[in-house]
Formats: C-alpha cells, structure tokens, sequence
C-alpha cells in the first residue's frame, strides 16, 4: 500500500479522526466548580465566617427571639452562604431564622440536641418528672426533641406534625410498662380499642384532696362535693319552678362553654343558682338577701338587719302590693312564715329566729351540709351572739382527667345525655364522667373501621406532661 | 439474532438484577410508613440514600475499569452492560430517596445531575445501539483515508480533462483545495455551507455551456459529472463524520456531569451530616 500524500485533505481526515478534545478540562472544571459552590464556600463561611466580610467589619448578627437565646448562634455563617444547603423551608414560627443554621445546628456533624430547642422553648414539659427516671431508662433519655419535632418540611411543617404526630411509639414502652417500671401506677396500654384500661378519673376525696381513681361501677359516687346537688330534679322533663313558673332547664342554663371551649365556666351562686336559690331572710322584704359566703358575714348581716328594723321608724322596703308574699325557693309549699320583724324579743332573738330559719330550714342547708356549733362566732363582728354554723366544704373545681384532653366543642353535635347520665343522676357525689366503652362507641383504635373514627394516641394525649395543676376555689 | 450485546450480555444478567433491586426498593417504599414525611431521613432514606451513593460509585468505576486495559476484573462488555442497568436502577432509587421532596437547594441538584448523567447515558445506550451499523455502512468496509483517496482521484481525473481549459482548470483547484469541513459547527450538522465543491458545480450551473465551444462544452459536462461524484463522496465522508461526532458528543456531557455529581454527592452528604 503506497503512503498517502501529506496533503490538506489527509491532514483534515487525520484530525477528524482524532477523539473529540475537551473531555479531561471540562470534567475537572464541572467537578471544581460543583465542589466550591456545593461545599468549600459554605464550609469555610460556616467555620471561618470572619474571612467572608472585610477585615474589622462583624458578621452580620440574627435577632433573638422574644425571651429566648440563640445560644448556638456565636457566630453566624457569613452571608448565610450555607444556605444553599437547607433541604426545606423552616415552619413559619422558625423562619426568621433561616439565614443563620446554627441557630438550631449548633455543633457540626452532631444531630441537633434538646438544648439547642430548650433555649427558647423553655418551659416544654417533660414525659416523665422525675429527672432519675428518665436518665435510668434509654426509650426517654434517647427520644430527643426531633425525635417527633422535625422541621424543614415546609411552612406549615411543624404544625401538621403537633396535630398529626400521634405517637405510633408510645405503645413500644407503654404496652409493658410494668417490666420496666414495676412499682408504676400507669397500667399497660396499648390500642384504644382493645388494650385501653379504664380511665382513670381525678376525684375530690375528703379535706378537698384530689386523688386519681381508675373508673369502676363504684367510683359513681366516690365524689365528696360538700354539696347537695341532685341532676335530676333540675332536668326533670316536665320542668322545674322557676321565679316565673314553670322552667325546663337543660345543661347549657348552667354549664356555660370556656372562651376556648375546651373546658367549662365556673358554675356560681350568683350566676347559676341564686335566681332560683334566693338568700331572703325576710319575708316581709323578701329582696333583701344575705350575702353568699362566710356564715360570719350572713350572721352579721341578720344582726345589723333586725337591730336597725327594730328601731328604725323608717319603712324598710315597699312590699309587693299584690300577689303571694314570696317565699325562700320558688316551688316551696308557700306556708307563709310570719315576718321576723314584728317576732317576740328583742333584736337579737329576732335575728336568730331569722338565722335558724335561714341556715335551717331555707336556705344554706338546701345546698350544703350545715351544722351547729357552739357560740359565741368570731369576737367583734356584730353576728357573734347569734346561734352559730359551720358549713361543710365544697370541694376544689378540678380536671377530671389529668392526663388527656377532652374537646367538648369538637363533640357538640352529640347531646350531652349521649354522654353523661346527669338526668338520670340524683346525687352531687355521683361522677357523671362516662366510661371508656361510651367513647368505644365511636372510637376505634390506629385500625380504621367502618362507621367508626380511627384515633391514635395523641387525640387525647399528649407527650409533655402538663404544668402540675393548683386546685380552684369555687367562689 | 444470537449474537449477545451489551444489552443482552449473559441472558440479561444485569437488566434481571436492576429489576430484582429495582422491584424491592419500590416494595420497601410502598409498604413503609415513615413517622413523619417520606424523605431521606427516614430509615429507609438513610438506606436508600446509602444504596443510591454506593451505585454511583460503582458506575464511576465503569470509568476506571474502561481505561485499565490490563485488569482482568471481569470483560468490559459485562461491565458496560451493569453500567447500563445499575445506571437505570440509580434513576429509580435516588428518586424514591427523595420522598419526591424537591428546592432550590444542592440536594436538589445532586439529584439533578444524577438524573442528567442518566439521561444522556441513555442517550448514549441509544447511539451506540444505532450508530455503528449506520456508520459501517458508510464505509462499507473501507477507512476514512480511502474516501479521501477517492476525492484525490477525482480531482486528478478531472485535472487530466480539463488540461487545455484555464477557467475550469480554476474551477478545480478551487474545488479541490476546499475543506471538507469549515467549521466545527458541520461536524454536529453533516453539512457545510461553505464547501467549495458545491460552490463550483453551482457556478457552473449558472454559466450553463452556449458560450463555449464543442471541446470545451465536452471537458465541462464531463468535469461536471466527476465534481458531482466528488460532492457525493464528501457526503457520504461528512455524514461518517456527524455520526462519530455525536458519538463522541454525549460522552461530553455524560462524563464532565458524571463527576459534577460525584462532587455534588460528597456535599450533600457532608453537608447532611454537617448540619445534621
């Protein structure tokens, strides 16, 4: 074969022939260039921020939180440049510090702890309270903060899990809590349809100690009110006598909703009670009332009441000019009971004459458990020589359940009957809370079934325990 | 057809393993019910994630084991046939490490280089399933050199015709010294808007013959003819050519982008870790 000639057209086929240059410095370019922007420029401004703003300038700071420190947050990263690594937007409550990772992140190459969180979230309640226990047991000691709580899942992140976030894992210590812990009170649970205990109900117990009950037949009726309150003759169907006849009452005339309409306004004397329940001593005046409170005060204002009417040549009140004469409690058989005014003796025995009837007969002991004591009362108020009472405490208003939430307004198209047997309840003591198998009803389990609602865990319970509760005084 | 290619390399070896791996992972990811979001932080993210990073490395090393012309770890078609399916397998299993989660972020982009390299991976699966029958036939068993032989021969039996006639004697030469490409831009194209060939038959076309006398009016339509042959030739040498090019093309963008995503990779996964 004869040697081609050196011409154009060899030398033109020759470098067609050759491979396509370029390969090598576009790979090491590519490769130089995702490095720097992917990784060494963040880096080195997360780790030498300083060298990213000129020589006796500071990085700029992020603002802290309203009563938190960012406590990780020494230095910023320079111009948030490691922000190209974030892999999703922050929750809208921790955007504002979504320039400044280490806000959250505050040691590299460790995963985020609870302190970093506890900085500003301060007042998040542990699981268990007792510090001992949680350091003895890995399950507590291991589930940190982002354990459940994991942002970078978009604006609306975190609050989708604090609704959603139902504790799938609760059962993984909680089913055979006993083997772990065997001095617990807490019984073993697992599915609410199957493996729920009984609740446990948070019951008034004497001198208005508060004391958690798992339910049974018995705790109906384990109350101590301190008051004498029957459901029934208040619900009664055909209605109760009322200051303007006949009134069929029904929960809501009592049982006002909280603004937050979890829970319920305090029932009252004065709100609830007293339109029907008068405190008139009386009957010749019957809208003069004693105040509702200390007996002390209520004997007093007898005492003051008949020493002035005795003397007094001023006509007290205008009576009704027509009608009954009214009595103590609408309803009550209207034997009219003469006026105390114009009773035998002197001033002092017609304000016991009147305290007798009150506390005794009328009034105070309609409600509550009154009992006689022996004078003189408290020295120096003016009721001190009258015949003297104690009344038998009522009870603190407390939670019934302690552990779980229950959202009435989310229950509200059911009837309160579904729920609590108050019209069939004739005594104060009796607990109208309804057992497990009236929320089985509805409630199933984490497995759905048809026509009932699937609930997990965390629709009643939460994982922090709440702030300890410092039982109310019922006004 | 029994001959075995890369694709059918031992019975589908590796195209039988992507859909084994490939059929798990999606089971994996179909029956797991990840606490919070799906994503790469979930259990089966992290082993995803892992599988996914060990994948590429071993489509890297298709890059090594090309070049080491003396290493007996396996035949290189063997190799070209994993790289292939484990290159599809990859495409599915860092989509699912993603929880379908997609940002402006270097994740992001990790995942979108991953998926560019595969793209013109496939590309290139496409052209070399196709090219070198196509380019075969060009040659016809013959090399580059010949073709350019031909045109040499062309241009010198055109020379012996037109010995007596100057203006087609320029023709020629013009036509002769032209490029077969003047541009790097023909290459991608197979054309050349420039090619001197084409300009002188064009020419000649316009001039047309009645002003020529008998001998004359012969010498051109028979150099006519040849330059018609010769523009064929260049062609067929061109079309060879644009062939090869886009051969070599897509290994262009497959190879500089293969390594912007190991060094994506290496930040995402320093950067995950870092902020962890």
């Amino acid at each position: 074969m004869q040697p081609l000639p050196q011409d154009h057209i060899t030398k033109e086929i020759a470098k067609l022939q050759r491979p396509l240059g370029g390969r090598r410095w576009l790979s090491w370019l590519l490769a130089f260039v995702t490095l720097a922007f992917c990784l060494g420029i963040p880096l080195a401004a997360s780790l030498y921020p300083s060298l990213f703003v000129e020589s006796g300038k500071q990085v700029a700071q992020t603002p802290a939180p309203v009563g938190g420190t960012l406590k990780g947050s020494a230095v910023p990263t320079a111009h948030a440049l490691d922000n190209r690594w974030n892999p999703g937007k922050l929750a809208a409550s921790h955007a504002p510090w979504a320039q400044d990772c280490k806000v959250c992140h505050s040691t590299p190459f460790a995963r985020v702890k609870d302190e970093d969180c506890k900085a500003c979230h301060k007042d998040a309640g542990e699981h268990v309270e007792d510090g001992a226990q949680i350091a003895g047991m890995p399950a507590l000691h291991e589930t940190r903060c982002a354990t459940c709580h994991r942002d970078h899942q978009g604006q609306f992140g975190l609050v989708e899990q604090n609704k959603r976030y139902t504790g799938a894992t609760c059962a993984s210590c909680h089913a055979d809590l006993k083997s772990k812990m065997p001095d617990t009170a807490i019984a073993d649970v697992g599915d609410f349809a199957t493996k729920h205990p009984a609740f446990r109900i948070q019951i008034a117990q004497e001198g208005g100690r508060l004391q958690r009950i798992r339910q049974k037949d018995k705790t109906n009726g384990m109350e101590v009110t301190g008051l004498k309150f029957p459901h029934d003759v208040h619900l009664a169907a055909k209605g109760i006598a009322g200051p303007k006849g006949k009134e069929v009452l029904e929960c809501a005339s009592c049982h006002k909703p909280n603004p937050d309409n979890v829970g319920f306004q305090t029932v009252t004397m004065k709100d609830n009670c007293q339109s029907c329940h008068s405190l008139a001593f009386e009957p010749a005046l019957p809208n003069r009332q004693v105040p509702h409170g200390s007996p002390e005060e209520a004997l007093s204002t007898l005492r003051e009441f008949y020493g002035y009417a005795g003397s007094s040549k001023v006509a007290l009140d205008a009576r009704a000019s027509t009608g009954p004469v009214a009595v103590a409690r609408p309803g009550m058989a209207s034997a009219p009971a003469a006026s105390f005014i114009k009773g035998p003796g002197d001033a002092r025995q017609r304000a016991a004459a009147a305290a007798t009837e009150l506390f005794e007969k009328t009034a105070c002991t309609v409600c509550h458990t009154v009992s006689r004591v022996p004078g003189p009362g408290k020295a120096g108020t003016p009721g001190a020589d009258l015949p003297q009472y104690s009344i038998e405490p009522v009870a603190p208003r407390h939670a019934w359940f302690r552990k779980s939430v229950f959202n009435h307004a989310s229950h509200r198209n059911t009837s309160c009957a579904d729920c609590h047997a108050a019209p069939k309840s004739g005594k104060a003591s009796e607990v109208l809370i309804p057992s497990i198998d009236t929320c089985r009803s509805c409630h199933v389990g984490v497995t759905p079934q048809t026509g009932k609602i699937a609930s997990d865990c965390g629709l009643c319970h939460s994982f922090h325990l709440p702030a300890p509760e410092a039982p109310e005084a019922r006004p | 057809m029994t001959q075995s290619n890369f694709i059918s390399y031992e019975r589908h070896r590796y195209f039988k393993w992507a859909v084994v791996l490939g059929t798990i992972c999606v089971l994996l990811y179909a029956f797991h019910t990840p606490e919070l979001t799906p994503g790469g932080g979930t259990w089966l993210g992290y082993g995803l994630g892992t599988f996914g990073a060990l994948l590429i490395l071993l489509l890297l090393a298709f890059g090594l084991r090309k070049r080491a012309y003396r290493s007996d770890l396996g035949n290189l078609r063997g190799w070209l046939s994993a790289h292939v399916f484990f290159g599809i397998l990859l495409a599915l299993v860092a989509t699912l490490h993603t929880g379908f989660e997609f940002g402006w972020n270097i994740h992001t982009l990790a995942y979108v280089l991953t998926m560019g390299v595969i793209i013109s991976g496939l590309w290139g699966v496409g052209l070399y399933l196709r090219q070198p029958t196509l380019m075969g036939n060009l040659l016809d068993g013959r090399t580059l050199q010949d073709l350019g032989q031909d045109l040499r021969s062309f241009d010198d039996q055109c020379r012996v015709v037109a010995k007596d006639h100057p203006r087609l004697m320029t023709m020629i030469e013009e036509s002769a010294s032209g490029a077969i490409f003047s541009s790097f831009w023909g290459r991608l194209t197979g054309g050349n808007r420039r090619c001197a060939t084409a300009k002188v038959l064009a020419q000649m076309a316009r001039e047309g013959t009645q002003q020529l006398d008998d001998r004359e009016h012969r010498a051109q339509a028979e150099v006519q003819t040849l330059q018609f042959r010769r523009i064929q030739k260049l062609k067929r040498i061109r079309e060879f050519v644009r062939l090869r090019t886009w051969t070599e093309m897509w290994l262009l963008l497959h190879v500089p982008m293969s390594l912007a995503l190991l060094m994506a990779l290496i930040a995402h996964i320093v950067a995950v870790f870092f902020y962890w």
